[in-house]
């Protein structure tokens, strides 16, 4: 069962950072990325390493999409058209 | 079937290759992308595919959590090595503070020239 | 006394800095004297080992021996000199914060003796190194700050990625225990945790086909951190670099490719000097190409050789010192990095300075750096490579080409009097420093036995239980 999950959620981070770098609207790949975040924080529960998964909640979700966004909003690009 | 997938060889086959994937995927983020936003986050997710890959690697099913509580007086070796979980948390904190200054710096650098695309940084080099 | 002092001492005081504000000067000169004194009460007791908590395989340890010992004084010696040659300037806080984290980066990374702890110790002088190049607070500075970190961040996950690899396969952190246990994992893992870690410390080591970022970097910051870079930075990495290597036990065709790594690196250097016209790129360059010999030099293993690159980095740091701060007194009057300001000033003590500084990189007798490559070429001529001896010499006729032209314009603008010559006031407690300096490397160059001593002793401790190629 913890298998399944494991692949699971392998797969459904892979899907995150490929959309996190391919989509070319700014403030909605850092939403991806922050979904990311989220994801890894469920491996990291996985993998019976619950403080790391604590600290990738608080920070890889919330603060660096947090400074992500700010720093957004600090500049005007919204879309990375490269 | 389930139980094929809990078998370590499997299981570690999983974390090395969706591990490697998101570093492939993050590596191309910050060799093409040009936006300054884009390839710092490509760097967080290099970061992240390389905390998954060293904890992952270091975990087999049944292997509890390192912590002494609930009637665990001890460490023994149905735990996982708590080592790796002490360097990952420390790694984690410097990258979040890397990151913290790039951006602040894309921020600065975007107010006094007006974008923030790398292939247009050309305040360098032997012209200027 | 405890190695943990000169971590300890910088970061407290950066720390304690609001409650003494008005006192930042003399308290800056004060640590900056405690810690060169505490360098030198270790002179007499090498090696110390210091376990700082744990027991064995996981304990924080830190290790001074004879050869990281040469560094630290050299950091500590330049860091000092630095406050001194700023005595008289209004303090400025962010770089007294900054100039110690930078420090505790640097001595920590020469003083650690476990793997992980070398990785943030790396990480501090990284973000300090940083901090530094954006100080101008300009377009250009802040290009080159995020610049340094796309390339510095690409160099630590490099540099991560191989410290999970080798606690993943041998289950140690510490340097010894890491050694030990290297040539029991097969063939292809040790090649790649040399590769990861080769591409990792060469890009902070400033090596050939990782180094084309480095001169943007120097134009970049101001020049005051130009010298530190130069003289701490890179040599510190370069160092770190070898001592994890001859820690892996590589094998003799590693080694051979990463000489000829260096002497390529040497002559790109030289040939990008020599296109260049912005005086700051310039001397970029030439720290590249007097890098570049001393990796050739310590890919050797030959311990009169290594004696001969330890000598060329510690001639070579003071004379960039020298090169750099005499540049920053030119940049103050002339407002101009450009080679053509070099053509138009009016200051034959400066002038005599940056002759001293060029003809000891270039290797004139009787100048420090004249020694160092000696001892250099000497080594490599006994050991039968030739071909290093004379791609070296033919090297540095390129170099000798530049800075005479450097030279010569001057000569050429004193005689026909073109242009408007430009003033360098310079204050004489600065020009007492500076000449100070400059004698430093006359007097290296004439007496060099007991540096050289203290090299070779440090070059035998750095190669202890390398196997001789």
């Amino acid at each position: 069962m913890i298998g399944l999950l494991i692949t699971g959620t392998f797969l459904l981070l892979i899907v995150l950072a490929y959309v996190t770098v391919a989509t070319p609207y700014l403030a909605s790949s850092v939403v991806y990325f922050m979904a990311f975040g989220l994801g890894s924080t469920v491996l990291y529960f996985l993998f019976s390493a619950p403080d790391v998964a604590l600290t990738e909640a608080v920070i890889g979700a919330g603060v660096s999409g947090v400074v992500f966004l700010v720093a957004l909003l600090q500049t005007q690009t919204r879309e990375d058209d490269a | 079937m389930l139980e094929t997938l809990n078998q370590p060889t499997y299981l570690h086959f999983v974390i090395t290759v969706g591990a490697f994937g998101v570093f492939a995927i993050g590596l191309i983020g910050v060799l093409v992308k040009k936006n300054l936003f884009k390839i710092f986050l490509s760097f967080s997710l290099v970061e992240s595919s390389l905390f998954l890959f060293f904890i992952g690697s270091h975990y087999d099913v049944g292997k509890r959590a390192p912590i002494v509580a609930d009637g665990v007086m001890a460490f023994d070796h149905r735990m996982v090595d708590p080592v790796p979980q002490a360097m990952i948390l420390t790694t984690i904190v410097i990258g979040i503070a890397v990151l913290a200054l790039g951006l602040s710096y894309v921020v600065r650098y975007y107010r006094l020239s007006g974008h923030t695309r790398i292939d247009q940084m050309d305040e360098l080099g032997e012209a200027s | 006394m405890s190695l943990l002092l000169l971590i300890a001492l910088p970061l407290l005081a950066s720390f304690l800095m609001p409650f003494y504000r008005r006192y930042l000067r003399p308290v800056s000169l004060g640590l900056d004297l405690g810690l060169a004194g505490l360098v030198y009460a270790f002179y007499g007791h090498l090696p110390v080992q210091e376990m700082v908590s744990f027991s064995s395989p996981l304990s924080i340890v830190f290790r001074l021996d004879t050869a990281s010992y040469f560094f630290v004084a050299l950091f500590v010696g330049i860091r000092l000199f630095d406050s001194l040659y700023r005595l008289r300037e209004a303090a400025d806080p962010s770089y007294f914060i900054i100039g110690n984290l930078f420090l505790v980066g640097v001595l920590g990374l020469l003083l650690s003796a476990d793997i992980f702890n070398l990785y943030i110790f790396f990480e501090i002088a990284s973000i300090s190194a940083y901090i530094f190049t954006a100080m101008k607070q300009d377009q250009q500075g802040y290009a080159g700050a995020i610049t340094y970190m796309i390339v510095g961040s690409v160099a630590s996950l490099f540099i991560l990625l191989s410290i999970m690899l080798i606690y993943l396969h041998l289950g140690y952190l510490t340097l010894s225990a890491i050694g030990a246990g290297f040539h029991t994992l097969d063939t292809t893992m040790q090649h790649l945790i040399l590769i990861l870690l080769f591409v990792g410390f060469g890009i902070k080591a400033e090596i050939f086909p990782l180094n084309l970022w480095v001169a943007d970097i120097y134009q970049a910051a101001p020049i005051r951190v130009d010298a530190l870079f130069s003289a701490i930075l890179s040599t510190a990495y370069l160092f770190l670099f070898f001592r994890l290597v001859y820690r892996l036990h590589p094998d003799p065709v590693s080694l051979h490719f990463l000489s000829i790594i260096g002497l390529v690196s040497f002559a790109v250097a030289e040939l990008s000097a020599l296109r260049s016209r912005n005086l700051k790129r310039i001397f970029a360059y030439s720290t590249l190409g007097q890098l570049g010999i001393a990796f050739a030099a310590f890919a050797s293993t030959d311990p009169m050789i290594v004696a001969g690159a330890l000598f060329l980095i510690g001639a070579h740091s003071l004379a960039k010192v020298l090169l750099f701060l005499g540049l920053d007194a030119l940049h103050d009057a002339g407002g101009s990095v450009q080679v053509g300001v070099f053509a138009v000033f009016r200051s034959p003590f400066l002038v005599t300075l940056f002759a001293i500084g060029f003809l000891s990189i270039l290797g004139i007798p009787p100048l420090a750096g004249f020694i160092a490559k000696l001892t250099i070429l000497e080594g490599f001529a006994a050991t039968g490579h030739y071909w290093i001896v004379g791609s070296i010499l033919f090297v540095s006729l390129i170099e000798a080409t530049y800075f005479f032209r450097l030279l010569s314009s001057r000569a050429r603008a004193e005689t026909t009097g073109g242009a408007k010559p430009i003033d360098i006031p310079l204050a004489p407690g600065r020009m007492f420093l500076l000449g100070l300096l400059a004698s430093l490397l006359i007097l290296l160059g004439i007496f060099p036995s007991d540096a050289m001593a203290l090299c070779t002793h440090a070059a035998q401790t750095f190669l202890s239980g390398v196997p001789h190629v």
